[in-house]
């Protein structure tokens, strides 16, 4: 199994790599950064960026390769997926969603493999964070979860882990319900000296409370299990944010 | 985090470099980004907007009554029911129409507002520098700072040149914050030391930084997206509206259903007792009252932009007129925001006032002790060593004042005390203001003389004085020490800003000649005494809520004649409980020192948990969340666009005498638009009043609802509005606040509406339809509406409505006073005569006009029945306002 960065030498892709790094660190598998050539992307930005994120692996004691394809993006990822065994695919995307954002397609296209879509805000919180919150919906996913936990693990970041009736006002879980699903997860990152601290709430997801919720409590990244909100939800809560986040596709729900 | 990487590092991250981005690069990473701007509110669609007027309350019923209208025309055709229907239909048009006019025009004047403040950025790309506009920013840009710069976006320094940022919109603190290339142990992005952020202001100094985030993910936007979350209350005049219109409307539902079922169980047949109800319905609901009241608002907002005070919405209007607390700013609101040497104290122990406030005032330098040449010459040398150790420059020819206000202010003196030129003072060194050291030097020479001039805080300059300078340099004794404590103690108290000024020949921050003390203070705006006097007299509470240190506060507030019973500081604030601090507010005069803004917003929940109508004001970023929590927002017209936006008003001045002026004005709003609603409410009288008459006795029918809706949207408009204009009444100032639970409609303007003057106006009516009638030998009996003598009575009946609000609308014009002892005029009520009286002769002598309103010409000779009942009338309103004045504690 391997991690796998999309990368195109953008600073955007570059940051995305970063948390792959830190990943592939905590669960100790190689870091594969991707590079393919559509014809539109530039080998010598990829290959400064390529520099600088070796220098970086190589000091967090990960092992990294580097694989140059060519051809239509998709195509090449399918064929790539069938070839190597990927545990999670990391790919950066533009600000604002859209119905052409690249992202999007690759997520669509239903890889054999877990998707890290990762919304860069702020450069400056990528390298390091210090709190990462973990909006899991009503119940945790737990490859999502490994996600979460994995890039809390070595950083001194403190973690929350967000549990929310996401659906609607009148679906209501109870709270001793959503206390109920966290609690094996936390008892997990308890094992691993993790502290978490667990956000129980009924309310259904409103992207600007919840983004006020991410600013007051200074937040430097959140990871949203993809599933388990709406698409429309999921955009406007990433768009509208300040934050740097990451959207997690899991491959089987 | 970033900001604690090497520089290298820090433009490695941001695949930047010292010579700055490529053009292309640039524009990638605007579709990375996005602009360089706070999120925008979704913009209003005024389609929806202008259709949103057609779906309240009021307009539906109007709808439906149009509807019923036409139903009714459909299936007894001829009655007049199609022209009702189009009739109200274009009233209902007329109403939304306006409404929303007046709410669109007061949107683009806040645009236009917003829009004045466009920025621009000094940023490096490619190696050259250029001017962009803010928006165009990026992360990876290299920003140049200079002096009096806006920051466009969060950056990390590269380098820095006696760099000082204003970090108030941030932090709320005024004093400028030191800036240096090593982040310090800041674990945090607002606390590093190398950081520049978006909104603050360069107060002093130069340097480069590389653009770490952009737009909403910069630390003023982050702080800017949360101030939606509060809740804005509903203002007193949209519950007044609302519950004006529930009640007029269920009145006139509750008439139209009694008399329809009553016409219906005396065999008058189901539709027409149907259309009887349905004009009982159009005659009983005031059409023309909503778009008087917008027009009303509208007009005082406009007088309010005259006098300095910008409203938002038309709605807050009168919300200001509830104000019972008013939490102001002290810096630019209370005081000049002009930093202003007052006084200085020399070596020798004289004593010196400067006059003139602010920058640009003239003043002269007047010893207050007996002064010699010696004096003078010792006085010019301080003045000369303050300003020449300084980085300001004032400009009296553009107004303009760059640098740190403290500096600009010695600058000022020197200028006033006619001092040496400071140009022929060359700075060599200077040993940098930290807030450590708390003083500054500069090495300076002049020809051959090289001198170090000292300015600084006493406690620090002091002890490094060895000499004095009186009529010759002697040694500084501990008399002398004690006796300069004492002077700086003294004017600390009475709220100076002291600085020491001393000097020395050659190098070096040790044996000092002391040469002084400059006493400096941010001077009270000129008339905030009498306006602060005017708010007690107006049962207005005042609180000064400040980031300054209390003593300092203290004293500004007692030269303003401001009550303080107690001084609290924001960390005391932190230490009570609800209960206890909602207990403090409501009993106490509170003066609020070195609070953060955020603290105001707890202040304005605890004050409105007490009932208090709060008016707040504020200018940073973080002062929106209060501003939108008030019940009225005031920010100032220099503050951040942020607050602007949250605020329901803005002072274009900043001065706090504005803000009284449009209490005075909100006061006079609620009054007028209580004159106004008692005289639309008035006519309905005469409207319903023949219905009535007409269903018991069996008489011909004395008005068609063409009639009264040419009352309601014609006659009643222009003077209606005129009234709506009314400038304050003398004692407005006087009486207490219009309480929260007071109501427009309330009991009072019921009354006095329905029950004296509707009543009289009722007789009048009738008096003028029956008088016509019989004196011109009417039998008992019904009559065609297309007779000319039941449309000359008709007619009569209009007239005898119309002459009376005529005169109602002259003795409505004061609430209180005698209408013989009214000075001012009112122009527009003049003119809404004069068109009733244009639109009199017309449905008297112009056949099409009659045809419209089922008017006809009326003998002259029975015009004398239109006259007794104005005269009672008259008779009627001074009887009462005497009454009422006997009442009125506060006149």
């Amino acid at each position: 199994m391997r991690i796998v960065s999309l990368v195109n030498g953008s600073l955007l892709s570059e940051a995305a790599s970063l948390y792959a790094i830190t990943y592939a660190k905590s669960v100790q598998l190689p870091l594969t950064l991707l590079f393919i050539d559509n014809g539109l992307e530039s080998i010598e930005h990829f290959r400064l960026s390529e520099l600088s994120l070796k220098e970086l692996a190589k000091a967090q004691d990960v092992d990294i390769e580097v694989i140059i394809l060519a051809g239509d993006i998709l195509d090449t990822l399918h064929h790539f997926a069938q070839l190597y065994a990927i545990d999670t695919l990391f790919c950066a995307t533009r600000k604002q969603s859209s119905s052409h954002s690249f992202s999007d397609k690759i997520v669509a296209a239903r890889l054999e493999m877990d998707i890290a879509v990762v919304k860069v805000k702020n450069v400056s919180h990528v390298r390091s964070y210090h709190r990462v919150l973990f909006a899991a919906g009503s119940s945790i996913n737990v490859h999502a979860y490994m996600l979460w936990l994995g890039l809390l693990k070595d950083n001194e970041a403190l973690g929350k882990l967000y549990l929310q009736n996401n659906r609607s006002a009148f679906k209501t879980t109870t709270t001793s319900g959503l206390k109920y699903e966290a609690e094996p997860f936390v008892q997990m990152a308890k094992m691993l000296h993790k502290s978490v601290e667990v956000v129980n709430t009924l309310q259904p997801v409103n992207p600007e409370a919840m983004n006020n919720y991410l600013i007051a409590n200074n937040l430097d990244l959140v990871i949203y299990d993809a599933h388990a909100y709406s698409k429309r939800i999921l955009n406007q809560v990433s768009d509208e944010s300040s934050i740097n986040s990451i959207l997690y596709y899991s491959w089987k729900v | 985090m970033l900001f604690q990487q090497p520089i290298e590092q820090v433009l490695k991250s941001l695949h930047s470099s010292e010579s700055g981005l490529s053009q292309q690069e640039v524009v990638h990473r605007l579709e990375a980004f996005g602009l360089n701007q706070l999120k925008q509110k979704a913009k209003k669609d005024y389609r929806i907007e202008y259709l949103k007027e057609y779906i309240s309350f009021f307009p539906i019923l109007l709808e439906v009554a149009a509807v019923l209208a036409l139903i009714a025309d459909y299936f007894q055709p001829g009655e007049g029911n199609d022209i009702l229907a189009y009739a109200v239909f274009g009233a209902v048009v007329l109403n939304a129409s306006f409404t929303f006019w007046q709410k669109f025009k007061a949107d683009k004047a806040m645009e236009a507002l917003l829009k004045l403040v466009k920025s621009e950025a000094k940023v490096i790309r490619q190696g050259i520098l250029c001017t962009v506009d803010a928006t165009q920013i990026v992360p990876g840009d290299i920003l140049q700072l200079e002096e009096g710069d806006k920051i466009a976006a969060d950056a990390i320094l590269l380098s820095a040149n006696d760099l000082y940022l204003n970090l108030s919109v941030l932090n709320g603190e005024s004093s400028p914050a030191s800036r240096q290339l090593l982040a310090g142990d800041a674990k945090r992005e607002l606390d590093a030391k190398n950081m520049v952020f978006a909104g603050s202001v360069i107060t002093n100094g130069n340097g480069l930084a590389v653009v770490t985030t952009t737009g909403d993910t910069t630390e003023f936007g982050k702080i800017a997206s949360m101030t939606s979350e509060v809740i804005t209350l509903e203002t007193p005049i949209e519950k007044e509206i609302k519950h004006m219109t529930t009640v007029l409307t269920l009145l006139a539902l509750a008439a139209g259903l009694v008399f329809f079922f009553l016409g219906w169980f005396s065999d008058r047949g189901l539709l027409v007792s149907a259309i009887f109800a349905l004009s009982l319905i159009v005659a009983n609901v005031p059409e023309g009252l909503l778009p008087t009241i917008t027009l009303s608002l509208s007009l005082a907002s406009q007088r309010m932009a005259k006098r300095q005070a910008l409203i938002k919405n038309l709605n807050s209007v009168q919300t200001l007129g509830s104000a019972t607390v008013i939490c102001t700013d002290k810096t630019g609101t209370l005081t000049q925001n002009e930093i202003t040497a007052h006084f200085i104290y020399l070596a020798d122990g004289s004593q010196v006032e400067l006059t003139g406030n602010g920058y640009f005032e003239p003043g002269e330098c007047q010893f207050k002790t007996p002064s010699s040449k010696q004096g003078i010459e010792n006085l010019q040398q301080l003045l000369t060593v303050a300003a020449v150790n300084t980085h300001a420059t004032v400009n009296h020819a553009e107004h303009l004042v760059m640098g740190d206000p403290t500096e600009a202010a010695l600058v000022v003196a020197a200028q006033k005390c006619k001092s040496e030129p400071l140009v022929e003072w060359q700075k060599v060194k200077e040993y940098a203001f930290s807030s450590e050291r708390k003083m500054m030097s500069s090495l300076v020479t002049q020809g051959e003389k090289t001198q170090l001039f000292v300015k600084g805080a006493v406690e620090s300059v002091l002890p490094l004085c060895t000499l004095i300078q009186v009529a010759s340099k002697q040694t500084l004794t501990r008399e002398h020490k004690s006796q300069i404590e004492q002077q700086n103690l003294q004017l600390a108290k009475q709220a100076y800003r002291v600085l020491a000024i001393a000097m020395k020949s050659g190098d070096g921050e040790d044996n000092l000649v002391f040469l002084g003390l400059v006493g400096m203070i941010d001077p009270p705006r000129k008339d905030v005494k009498q306006a602060i006097s005017e708010c007690y007299s107006a049962h207005i509470k005042v609180m000064m809520i400040t980031g300054d240190n209390p003593i300092t506060a203290k004293a500004i507030a007692e030269k303003i004649g401001l009550k303080v019973d107690e001084v609290l500081t924001g960390h005391e604030l932190d230490g009570f409980s609800n209960t206890d601090l909602q207990a403090k507010l409501s009993s106490k005069h509170l003066l609020f020192a070195r609070m953060a803004s955020a603290q105001k917003l707890r202040i304005a929940q605890l004050l409105q948990a007490n009932g208090e109508v709060v008016a707040m004001t504020g200018d940073g970023v973080n002062d929106a969340p209060a501003l939108k929590q008030a019940n009225i927002g005031i920010a100032m017209g220099s503050g951040t666009d942020v607050a602007k936006e949250a605020a329901d008003m803005i002072l274009l001045d900043d001065n706090f005498k504005s803000i009284v002026a449009a209490v005075e004005e909100g006061r006079t709003v609620y009054f007028n638009i209580k004159k106004l609603t008692t005289y639309i409410l008035s006519s309905n009288v005469p409207e319903i009043v023949p219905y009535v008459l007409q269903f018991f006795l069996k008489i011909p029918m004395p008005l068609s609802v063409i009639q009264i809706l040419l009352i309601d949207l014609g006659t009643d408009q222009l003077p209606g509005l005129g009234l709506g204009a009314e400038k304050p009444e003398k004692h407005i100032m006087r009486r207490p606040p219009v309480g929260q639970n007071e109501k427009i409609l309330d009991w009072e303007v019921f009354k006095r509406g329905y029950f004296m003057i509707g009543l009289i106006e009722g007789i009048a009516a009738m008096f003028a339809f029956l008088g016509f009638l019989f004196l011109n030998g009417w039998q008992y009996g019904d009559l065609s509406i297309n007779d000319e003598f039941h449309r000359q009575a008709m007619t009569m009946t209009l007239l005898g409505a119309i002459t009376c609000q005529m005169v109602n609308v002259f003795t409505l014009r004061s609430w209180e006073d005698s209408l013989w002892r009214l000075t001012r005029t009112n122009k527009m009520i003049w003119f809404g005569v004069m068109m009733e009286v244009v639109l009199i002769l017309a449905i008297l002598y112009i056949p099409a006009v009659q045809s419209i309103f089922n008017t006809a010409t009326v003998p002259f000779e029975n015009l004398w029945l239109l006259i007794p009942f104005p005269i009672v009338l008259i008779l009627y309103h001074e009887w009462y306002k005497t009454h009422q004045k006997a009442k009125a504690h506060w006149q």
